[in-house]
């Protein structure tokens, strides 16, 4: 090959990519000029009623599909996938059950590529804040949300709580008496059991939570008497469950009353005493920012938390924020005295806390 | 390393030949670079995938100068060497019983040797808890009531992951032996018993070091399996407090937000522990022409009469498989059918039904994981072994002066965490147009890429045990390189194939980590799905779901071996 040509090659290839990169830009440009996923749902805003309700519908039907990812309890998204369908066939809904951490990355990872998949998510606090300080999350207020408690909804509009549940003290009734489970942050730090206790892997949320409640000097050094009586720390809060229902252990601290629940209607010789402070683990629906379906999304966001969506939550032992509507342990929810949640604002910034639980109660 | 004398070597002259190896280099490179570069960038960057941050050496300078890190070093290196001696002293004595006696049933044994491969690993690691928990064991509950002693063992604890560990890879080490045991010409041992060597002398001398790649390639590849698990140090290990290297990465990679950043720089070092392990297995193998056990003469191979000893190691046999497979087992099927997880007893009886197989069939997500699997472990299984025959005959035959390199690079991805290459192949595909996101085709890619080191591991080792002259006599009479390769070679390495093809499609269906990150809506892997139903508390549901995986990867092994037609496993 001379010289020559190969320059002439070269120049060839640049005037490709030149051309190339001016294509990408037109299409850039296009894309911008169209309406974007918020000036789609802000359309919303100012329709009402039934006119709002055969619009959304309407441009959902067009889209004719949406993606959702969530951590939910598989039962829930089962019935929400079979249901949702009966109710809309007109629409390809895709809920897709993941774990929180393949949930969040993948939604992330996704939109940071370009390529969004999914219209809408239910991440914890943890993991919205950090789609929020992404700018990852659109605005969207949901007429269904409307009469939830000051807590479970956002005023702006990125995020509304749709499941929530509260972390009991489950124990083994062949292991212990009730009387002699502790209830109290201080009953943590008796030594009486152990090696027969056992806690949850929402450390890091529990840490914060005792801070809060206790204030610094106090919470830490409850947190510290806690760690000295040596739980053994489970990974998730099924195998903490198991722990506890084939009597590894006696005592579970922190244990979300929805997987305990379960096994002790099953016959385990389990049951839960409601702690003080009592902590609530609630679970938010966003819809992304880059949402392919965003009129779709805005649809499943209302039907999930209508009356109709939250109705289907007591079937599959669930509980969900609505006032009108029964849920399971409605008792727990009553009983407890002191009750605070693991909200944006508590758990938001779980550096310190990782490490003061992982140094703490893991790495002994 | 210098092939033995007068073996054809790669000069690129037969067309096939130099396209068989450019092709197979290329795969290698294509998938090993990109999750490579992804773990290397990883640990030098402090922010997530996407996220902001700096490229900085801190991490590795506060991981490296920190005293606990060699603490947790020291403890991953003796659980490791633990597990994998365990695994050794049953495989070892397992294949070499099976393969090399005249013991009875030999299908059966390796039947239920092969068991614990069968069974989801969590699953496998809880069932040990139940038996020897000091609180609620099942064995050691039964030693306190029969003989009225305290609890005899205590699963949780650094020896309990070593045996719990150990106890799960005694199938990799049986299945990997055994097609080196096959393939052992017995001459050299008959020519040792003629000149009245004892049968000790002649396992020492001439048996152990025949088959030494192959000891040598097993004991690398568990070691370093178990130096990565991370179910036993989860399940034991975490609420023991005993913390392994494998788990400070799995409590990086769950923190939220995901510290990639800590986790790679562990990962790195991984790495680095395992590369030098290969290298070192690279010394110990480096003349492959003393390990050759297969030649042109004709051989039968020979077992060795027990005599009067048969029944009794039998029984033997038997029992420790009662023990070690049988006991597992059967907490996994007594789990299956409970309503919850508990230990086996008398009152539990009254509880059992089959609800959970019925609620597993009226679910669609259940029947569609099985089927994925099975069609992507049987698809990786046959490139993951077409790749692995060119790479092994490069490293072994050839002299190519890249084989070395490419062997490296084809072993790397053993220590390269799923989750990675998980993430490095998302990163990918989202950014390329080739539209593979989304489908089964990126859930292989990731499977090829995590499964070929072991595939290559056993082609290296099989073809050190053939000696080139078969191949040669080949060449001598007109046949080209792929005529040799199907009619000479392929055929010698039947068992290791058949032994890589095996492992192959068990690993896809336990296969979790990377598989995760990659699934879709109806894509959904066997692994994720069960995975999912033991995230949500369906521990029963689980099991069964165990128990149905465990009659369908029966099914393939058996079809498999029929469809081959050759020498079957235990026979």
């Amino acid at each position: 090959m001379t010289r020559t040509r190969a320059h002439g090659l070269c120049r060839d290839r640049l005037g490709r990519l030149l051309i190339g990169a001016l294509a990408g830009l037109a299409l850039v440009g296009s894309a911008s000029a169209q309406t974007t996923v918020q000036e789609k749902l802000d359309q919303l805003a100012k329709l009402s009623g039934a006119e709002r309700q055969r619009f959304l519908e309407e441009q959902a039907f067009k889209e004719g599909k949406v993606v959702m990812y969530a951590s939910d309890h598989p039962d829930l998204v089962r019935v929400w996938n079979a249901e949702f369908k009966k109710r809309y066939p007109q629409i390809d809904c895709q809920f897709i059950r993941m774990t929180t951490r393949e949930m969040t990355q993948r939604a992330v990872n996704e939109s940071q590529a370009g390529h969004p998949v999914t219209d809408l998510l239910h991440p914890p606090a943890v993991e919205l804040a950090l789609l929020q300080r992404s700018a990852l999350v659109a605005r969207y207020l949901s007429p269904e949300a409307r009469e939830f408690d000051p807590e479970y909804r956002d005023p702006q509009g990125e995020w509304s709580v749709f499941w929530l549940a509260p972390e009991v003290i489950g124990y083994n009734t062949e292991l212990v008496k009730r009387a002699d489970v502790p209830t109290t942050l201080e009953g943590r730090g008796s030594t009486a059991l152990k090696g027969k206790v056992g806690r949850g892997p929402n450390g890091p949320a529990w840490v914060a939570g005792v801070l809060k409640v206790r204030g610094e000097t106090e919470g830490m050094a409850l947190i510290q008497r806690a760690a000295a009586a040596e739980p053994r720390v489970y990974d998730s809060n099924t195998a903490l469950a198991n722990a506890l229902g084939s009597g590894q252990i006696a005592i579970a601290y922190d244990l979300l009353v929805t997987t305990l629940g379960p096994i002790k209607s099953r016959g385990a010789p389990v049951d839960y005493v409601i702690p003080e402070p009592m902590f609530v683990l609630p679970v938010y629906q966003v819809i992304m920012k880059d949402a392919p379906h965003p009129f779709a999304a805005a649809l499943a966001y209302d039907w999930i938390l209508s009356k109709q969506g939250q109705a289907l939550f007591k079937g599959v032992d669930q509980i969900g924020p609505r006032k009108d509507t029964d849920y399971p342990y409605a008792d727990v929810m009553r009983g407890a005295k002191t009750m605070m949640s693991f909200s944006v604002g508590l758990v938001g910034e779980p550096a310190r806390f990782n490490k003061l639980f992982e140094d703490l109660f893991i790495r002994r | 390393m210098t092939p033995p004398s007068g073996v054809r070597r790669w000069h690129g002259q037969d067309p096939w030949q130099t396209g068989a190896v450019v092709l197979a280099a290329a795969v290698v490179v294509y998938l090993v670079v990109v999750p490579l570069a992804f773990l290397l960038y990883g640990s030098v960057f402090t922010g997530a995938p996407g996220q902001p941050g700096t490229l900085s050496l801190k991490r590795y300078g506060e991981v490296l100068t920190d005293l606990r890190t060699y603490r947790l070093m020291w403890r991953s290196v003796l659980y490791a060497t633990g597990a994998t001696s365990v695994a050794f002293c049953f495989g070892a004595v397992s294949v070499w019983l099976v393969q090399r006696t005249d013991i009875p049933a030999k299908g059966l044994f390796t039947f239920f040797t092969l068991f614990p491969l069968f069974m989801p690993p969590v699953l496998s690691s809880i069932s040990w808890v139940l038996l020897l928990d000091p609180n609620m064991g099942l064995v050691n509950r039964l030693a306190t009531q029969l003989f009225g002693i305290p609890a005899l063992f205590d699963v949780n604890g650094l020896a309990g992951m070593i045996w719990v560990g150990g106890m799960l890879d005694v199938p990799l080490v049986f299945l990997w032996l055994w097609p080196a045991l096959v393939g052992m010409d017995p001459t050299l041992e008959d020519a040792a018993k003629i000149c009245h060597a004892s049968a000790f002398r002649v396992i020492r001398t001439i048996t152990l070091p025949m088959v030494l790649p192959a000891l040598a390639a097993v004991f690398l590849i568990n070691f370093v399996l178990a130096i990565e698990d991370v179910t036993v140090p989860i399940v034991i290990g975490l609420p023991a407090h005993i913390n392994v290297f494998a788990s400070e990465i799995y409590l990086a990679e769950t923190r939220v937000p995901t510290d990639m950043h800590s986790a790679s720089v562990y990962a790195v070092i991984l790495l680095a522990i395992t590369l030098s392990l290969t290298l070192a297995y690279r010394r110990l193998t480096a003349h492959t022409e003393r390990y050759v056990t297969v030649r042109g003469r004709g051989f039968r191979p020979s077992t060795i009469a027990l005599g009067r000893a048969r029944r009794s190691v039998t029984a033997l046999f038997a029992l420790a498989l009662v023990g070690t497979v049988g006991l597992p087992v059967f907490i996994l099927v007594w789990t299956s059918l409970s309503p919850y997880l508990q230990v086996p007893s008398v009152a539990g009886l009254r509880s059992l039904s089959t609800r959970w197989y019925a609620v597993l069939l009226a679910d669609p997500m259940a029947i569609r994981g099985v089927l994925n699997t099975a069609i992507l472990g049987v698809a990786t299984a046959l490139i993951v072994l077409g790749l692995s025959v060119v790479i092994g005959w490069i490293q072994v035959r050839s002299r190519a002066r890249f084989r070395q390199g490419l062997d490296t690079l084809a072993f790397l991805p053993i220590a390269i965490p799923g989750l990675v290459v998980g993430l490095s192949l998302m990163w990918l595909y989202l950014t390329l147009p080739i539209p593979v996101y989304g489908t089964l085709w990126i859930l292989g890619i990731a499977f090829v890429t995590r499964f070929m080191p072991y595939g290559v591991r056993l082609a290296y080792a099989g073809f050190a045990q053939i000696h080139a002259e078969l191949e040669e006599a080949a060449y001598v009479s007109g046949s080209g390189w792929p005529k040799t390769l199907r009619t000479v070679s392929l055929p010698l390495l039947a068992p290791t194939l058949m032994a890589g093809m095996i492992y192959t499609v068990l690993r896809a269906f336990r296969e979790l980590s990377a598989s995760l990150m990659l699934f879709s809506f109806g894509n959904e892997p066997f692994s994720v799905v069960a995975y999912q139903m033991w995230d949500a508390g369906e521990t029963s549901k689980t099991a069964a779901y165990g128990v149905v995986a465990i009659v369908m990867m029966t099914l393939i092994i058996v079809v498999t071996q029929r469809l081959t037609g050759r020498r079957q496993l235990g026979e």
